[in-house]
Formats: C-alpha cells, sequence, structure tokens
C-alpha cells in the first residue's frame, strides 16, 4: 500500500475544558472517498475544523500528516493553498465581499504559493461560468456577496462551487447535505462526484446516509465519543441507516 | 470657560463688524445671531450630547474671519485642491468662505434654479438650537452666503477649500437651500483643505424641501489632518418630500457634525447614510436629530464607523416621533468597527415616542472583526491582512453602495482606500 494522502494517528483534541477528540486514527489514501458518520455531538465537526484549522481548538496530542507534511503545523490558508478544503456546515455571509472576488482571490492565492502566475480574468470567469452551470447557479450569484442572503441550499452549493473552483486534493465536507431538498442534493452529489479522482482524497462528513447513495463511499468509519468505534466498507451505512448509532455506542462504553 | 469665549466673542465680532460696510455689519439678523451664539457659549465639558467633541480647540481658536484673499492667491492655493469635476454637475467653489468666480462660472448658468450670493443670512423655517449653536456662531459671521432656490432639476457641486491665511483666521461656509415643489435637487458638497490647527472651520448648511421635492445630498468632510470643524446641517421636509443624505467624515483632527433634521409634511420620507472613518488621535463625532412631527412619515438611517489608532468616533442619533405623528416608521442601524485596541467608537441610537401608531427598529453594534468571517477567508487561502482589510472594506460597503453618482462613488472609494491603507480594497475595486 502507497502512503496515505491523509494520515491521523492518535489525535486528541480539546475545545476549552472538553476533549472533544479523544485518539483518531485514520488513514484516508488518494482517490478514495471516506464517509465519518455518528451521532449528534461525537466529534464529527471537530474533526472537520482541526483539519482546516480553526482556532479555539488544542491539540493534546497526536499527528496529522498531509502529503508527507505536518498539517497541524500549518496555519489555515497555508492548508488550504496546500489543497485542503473545507466545505463549512454553516457558510457565513460576507455582505460587500462579492463572491466572484473572493473566488479569484483564493485561486490566485494557491497559484502564488505554487509559484504559478495570477489566473488570466477572462479564462477565470469562463471557468467560473461553467462550473456554475454545473451546480445550477445563476451568474448573477457573483456579482453578490459571500454568501449573502443565500437559502441554506444555496450556501451549500456556493461551497461545493468554490471547491469546483479550487480543486483540492483533500476536501473535508462538514454535513454538506444537512438541510438540502432532494433536487439540491442531487446537484450537491453530482457536483462532489465530479472531483473524484486517482489524486484527490474526500473525506464526507455526514449524520445520514443519504449523500451516500449519490457519493458511494469507499471506507466509513464510526464517530462516537471522540473515538472511531467501528470502520468497515459502504454496507456499513447501511447497517447504520438500519439499526441507528446506539448498538455502537454501548459496544463503545 | 463659557463666560470668557462670549466675552472674546463679542469682541472680536465688533473689531469684525466695523469692517463690513454699515448696514451689513448692523444688520439685525446679524445682531439676532451674535446674541444667541454670545448667550450659548460653549457647552460645559461635561455636557453629555458633546462629550467628543474637541471644544478647548475651539475655546483656543480665534473666532473672526480669515483675512480675505487677493483672487489670485486664493486661486493659486485652490487649484492644488481640486477634486476631478463630476459629468453634468454644475460648480462653486469657495475659497475661505469667499466664492471663487473663475472655477465657479456665472451663476445665471445655473439651468433650473436661481442662485444668489448675499451677504447676510437667513434663518430658516427650523430654528438652530442650542445643539446647533455653531449655526448661530457662522450666521453672525458669514459673508458670503449662498442663497439657491431650485424650482426644476438641478446638478451641483459646491467645494469650500480652506487655506491658511497670515492671521489663522476662521471660515464660516453658508448655504441655503430651498427645493421647491416637485423639484429634483443633487448636491455635493465637500470640505476640504484647512486653515491650520488654530483657525475654526463652522460651515453651516440649511435645506428645505418642498412638496413633493426631492433632495439628495452628499456631504464630504476630507479636510486637512490639523483642521478643527464645528459643521450643522438643519433641514425641513414637506409633505412627500424626499431627503437622501450621505455625511462621510474622514478628515480633520476634530470634527463635530450637528445635524437636525424636521419631517413637517405629511408622507415625508428620509435617508441617512453616515460613515466615519478615523486614525491617529482624529475625533469625528456626529449628532443626528430626527424629528417625525406629520403623520405617514419615514426615517432609515444606516450609520458606519472604523476607528483606528488611538482615535474616536462618536454616532449620536436620536430619532423624536410626536403624538402628531401617527403611522410613522423609524429605522436605525449603527455598527462601529474597531481596527485597533486603542480605538474607540460610541454609538448611542436614541428613541423618543409619543405615538402607539408607529414602527421602529433600532441596533447599535461595535466590535472587532467577526472571527467566523475571517476564518472562512483564511480557509480559502486568503492572508491574515488581506483578510482583514478585506472584511474592513466589506463593512462600510452598505453606505458606498447608496453612492449613486458613479463618478463620486470610485472618489469615495479611492479615498476611502487611501484613509484605511487598504491596497487589498484598492484591488478588490478593479
Amino acid at each position: 500500500m502507497t502512503t496515505p494522502l491523509l494520515s491521523i494517528r492518535d489525535l486528541r483534541v480539546r475545545i476549552g475544558d472538553r476533549e472533544v477528540l479523544k485518539g483518531i486514527d485514520l488513514d484516508v489514501p488518494a482517490g478514495e472517498v471516506h464517509a465519518i458518520m455518528g451521532p449528534n455531538g461525537s466529534g464529527k465537526s471537530s474533526l472537520s475544523h482541526v483539519l482546516a484549522g480553526r482556532p479555539g481548538y488544542e491539540v493534546l496530542g497526536g499527528s496529522v500528516t498531509y502529503l508527507g507534511k505536518d498539517l497541524l503545523a500549518l496555519a489555515p490558508e497555508e492548508r488550504a493553498r496546500e489543497g485542503v478544503f473545507l466545505g463549512f456546515q454553516y457558510p457565513v455571509e460576507i455582505p460587500g465581499v462579492n463572491n466572484a472576488y473572493l473566488l479569484k482571490a483564493a485561486v490566485n492565492a494557491a497559484r502564488r504559493h505554487r509559484g504559478e502566475p495570477e489566473v488570466d480574468a477572462f479564462d477565470f470567469l469562463t471557468l467560473v461560468k461553467a462550473k456554475m452551470q454545473l451546480m445550477k447557479m445563476d451568474e448573477a450569484f457573483l456579482s453578490r456577496g459571500v454568501n449573502e442572503g443565500f437559502s441554506g441550499g444555496e450556501k451549500k452549493r456556493n461551497e461545493i462551487l468554490q471547491m469546483l473552483v479550487l480543486e483540492p486534493k483533500l476536501a473535508v465536507l462538514d454535513e454538506t447535505d444537512s438541510g438540502l431538498d432532494i433536487d439540491a442534493l442531487k446537484i450537491v452529489s453530482a457536483g462532489i462526484q465530479t472531483l473524484r479522482s486517482p489524486e484527490r482524497a474526500i473525506v464526507l462528513v455526514t449524520h445520514y446516509q443519504r449523500l451516500l447513495d449519490h457519493v458511494a463511499p469507499d471506507r466509513v468509519h464510526v464517530l462516537a465519543r471522540g473515538r472511531i468505534v467501528r470502520s468497515g466498507g459502504p454496507e456499513l451505512a447501511l447497517e447504520l441507516e438500519r439499526r441507528g448509532y446506539d448498538w455502537l455506542l454501548e459496544d463503545a462504553a | 470657560m463659557s463666560a470668557n469665549f462670549a466675552t472674546r466673542l463679542l469682541e472680536e465680532h465688533a473689531a469684525f463688524a466695523a469692517t463690513l460696510p454699515r448696514a451689513q455689519g448692523e444688520a439685525s439678523e446679524r445682531r439676532h445671531a451674535l446674541g444667541k451664539a454670545s448667550a450659548a457659549g460653549l457647552p460645559p465639558l461635561r455636557d453629555d450630547a458633546w462629550r467628543y467633541s474637541n471644544l478647548r480647540a475651539v475655546e483656543k481658536a480665534r473666532l473672526a474671519p480669515a483675512t480675505p484673499l487677493t483672487p489670485e492667491q486664493a486661486l493659486a492655493s485652490a487649484s492644488r485642491l481640486l477634486p476631478q469635476p463630476l459629468p453634468d454637475f454644475a460648480r462653486l467653489v469657495f475659497v475661505n468662505g469667499q466664492l471663487l468666480r473663475p472655477l465657479s462660472g456665472e451663476p445665471a448658468d445655473l439651468v433650473g434654479a436661481r442662485l444668489e450670493l448675499s451677504s447676510g443670512h437667513t434663518e430658516g423655517v427650523l430654528a438652530p438650537t442650542a445643539d446647533e449653536r455653531f449655526a448661530w456662531l457662522n450666521a453672525a459671521f458669514a459673508t458670503d452666503i449662498a442663497r439657491l432656490a431650485v424650482s426644476g432639476t438641478l446638478q451641483l457641486e459646491v467645494l469650500y477649500l480652506t487655506v491658511p491665511t497670515p492671521n489663522a483666521g476662521a471660515t464660516y461656509p453658508r448655504l441655503e437651500v430651498a427645493v421647491g415643489n416637485h423639484a429634483r435637487l443633487v448636491l455635493v458638497e465637500r470640505h476640504l483643505g484647512g486653515g491650520g490647527p488654530a483657525a475654526l472651520n463652522a460651515p453651516s448648511v440649511q435645506i428645505e424641501v418642498g412638496a413633493a421635492g426631492v433632495a439628495e445630498h452628499y456631504r464630504l468632510q476630507a479636510s486637512a489632518p490639523d483642521a478643527v470643524i464645528m459643521d450643522s446641517l438643519l433641514a425641513t421636509l414637506a409633505a412627500g418630500a424626499r431627503y437622501e443624505l450621505t455625511q462621510l467624515s474622514w478628515g480633520a483632527a476634530s470634527a463635530r457634525h450637528s445635524t437636525r433634521i424636521q419631517l413637517s409634511g405629511e408622507g415625508a420620507s428620509l435617508l441617512v447614510n453616515g460613515m466615519s472613518l478615523s486614525d491617529a488621535n482624529r475625533v469625528l463625532d456626529t449628532a443626528i436629530q430626527v424629528e417625525h412631527v406629520a403623520r405617514r412619515t419615514s426615517s432609515e438611517q444606516t450609520l458606519r464607523a472604523i476607528a483606528n489608532g488611538r482615535s474616536r468616533i462618536a454616532f449620536n442619533s436620536r430619532v423624536e416621533v410626536a403624538s402628531s405623528a401617527g403611522g410613522a416608521d423609524s429605522r436605525q442601524s449603527l455598527k462601529g468597527l474597531l481596527g485597533s485596541p486603542g480605538a474607540e467608537v460610541n454609538l448611542r441610537p436614541q428613541l423618543e415616542i409619543s405615538t402607539d401608531e408607529v414602527k421602529a427598529s433600532h441596533g447599535a453594534t461595535t466590535g472587532a472583526l467577526d472571527d467566523n468571517m475571517l476564518f472562512y477567508l483564511l480557509s480559502r487561502g486568503l492572508d491574515p491582512d488581506t483578510a482583514r482589510k478585506l472584511l474592513e472594506w466589506a463593512f462600510i460597503e452598505d453606505v458606498m453602495s447608496r453612492i449613486r453618482i458613479p463618478a463620486l462613488r470610485r472618489q469615495v472609494e479611492l479615498a476611502s482606500v487611501d484613509c484605511l491603507g487598504n491596497a487589498t480594497a484598492l484591488e478588490a475595486l478593479r
């Protein structure tokens, strides 16, 4: 087996005086989609945020290796430029910063980091518009403030749009499926599918099976009380759908 | 302190009046205003309504007007302060309160309006109170008064330029505007330059918008960094009138803007956009009093402040809804952003309602940048400095977006970029 794209070893994390991750071990090889499932409060979102570098999470121990680098040593913006993308569960509204500008600034930050020239404005717009078509988003969104006045579903589509434009190597999507109706779920799933490729990895953090009907995972992990209590193939998600989480919680206790 | 000020005021005024033709110096309106100004004196230091105003600077400032410049001197000093002209706007240029004819065109050329230059002021429908006491000081000293009566449609820019004079005297720009019934005025009023730290600038503007008239009024205070400004604005709105005031303040060492607007006719509506940007030790103090007197009147205020360095910004916005103003609608949104630990923003929305039949809302928040917004931008690869500057810029965007003259908006955007030291915003503007 080759070195995984993402490798987490015994990761322990605290917020305030509460330990939210109590020793996570996880390997995600390039080319694979992993689902992280679990009940509310199990630490799923904490894991996503720690990977993206959100302030307020104190790492007590363990390591996260991403493409051979110590991910935890990088600032949030450096992780992004290195190809880590977090799709937010609750994307913020930023009135006054327009979507087009943010997309371009984000792409150029990564390109400068790689020593490449900035994108040509015209080519870039053409590319973004093509991706927007895929996400069934109106072009008028580009000139609006980031997520400003967007519905819940539009915000999630916008997250996926950003992901498609940035083409990350590791995408961590935190409950991207929550609050989506059936049609939006299909659009978002299709967007995620287009990113699947041998050199990328996708981590889907989700509460429900339904997203996995559209984006079939290679592996499924169950996170409960800050630990991964069970890992398996796609069939594990189906079992969870049938039996709920309680039986695993009893095992973990 | 006040007694000394009053004595000095009367002495300096007597010497000044003696230099005027007798009819002007002794004019009863001038005597009346002088009486009011000297009786009011300066606000006591502990007066809450003036807590953020630099009254010490006024106390020390010379009150007699600046020595008149020769037209050559005025022209030479004005040219370096002149902004790019706005397309399709008539222009009046005043230097230290005197009209500079070579840069102003002929008053008779104004279409849709009549301009009169007068040596004596007229007190408007809405008389000043102690809250706008510097309007009395202005009326006691002003000599080149622009009185504008708009009957059709007019787009006018009025530039008040201030330059140093040997006597470091004060300047008293004064503009009296009547927008007729169904008439329409777009007015851009700018205050630029400065006479030095000891020279007081006390502009006074009166606006009366007639029935179903519309006035769109942009006021830019972009004075020299050592200027001291005590500004007054009084406005009344007749039935169905619309007044949109955009007040932008980022210059001067200290500036006080005292504004009072009365919605006296049924269905009159008011929009106020205010933005103050400050750094270093600048103090920008804005007091706005809105009076709903007639039925079905509405007012909406959006006030934004960004304070950096050790500067201070205050917005004191008071709305009064009289018992006669049933069906009134009032909204106030005040937001302050602290760009550094030593800066201060003080926001005070106040609401006094004397009728049950009213819709009113107000909100005021001051703080540092939103951590969630900041992290969102970092998570997309933007560096922290760029992200912060971008959010500062975004903070004032709702005021900017209401500037409806594209050329002016561009000028204001560039000036704000400069003021905030914000190269990121400049890139975002491209």
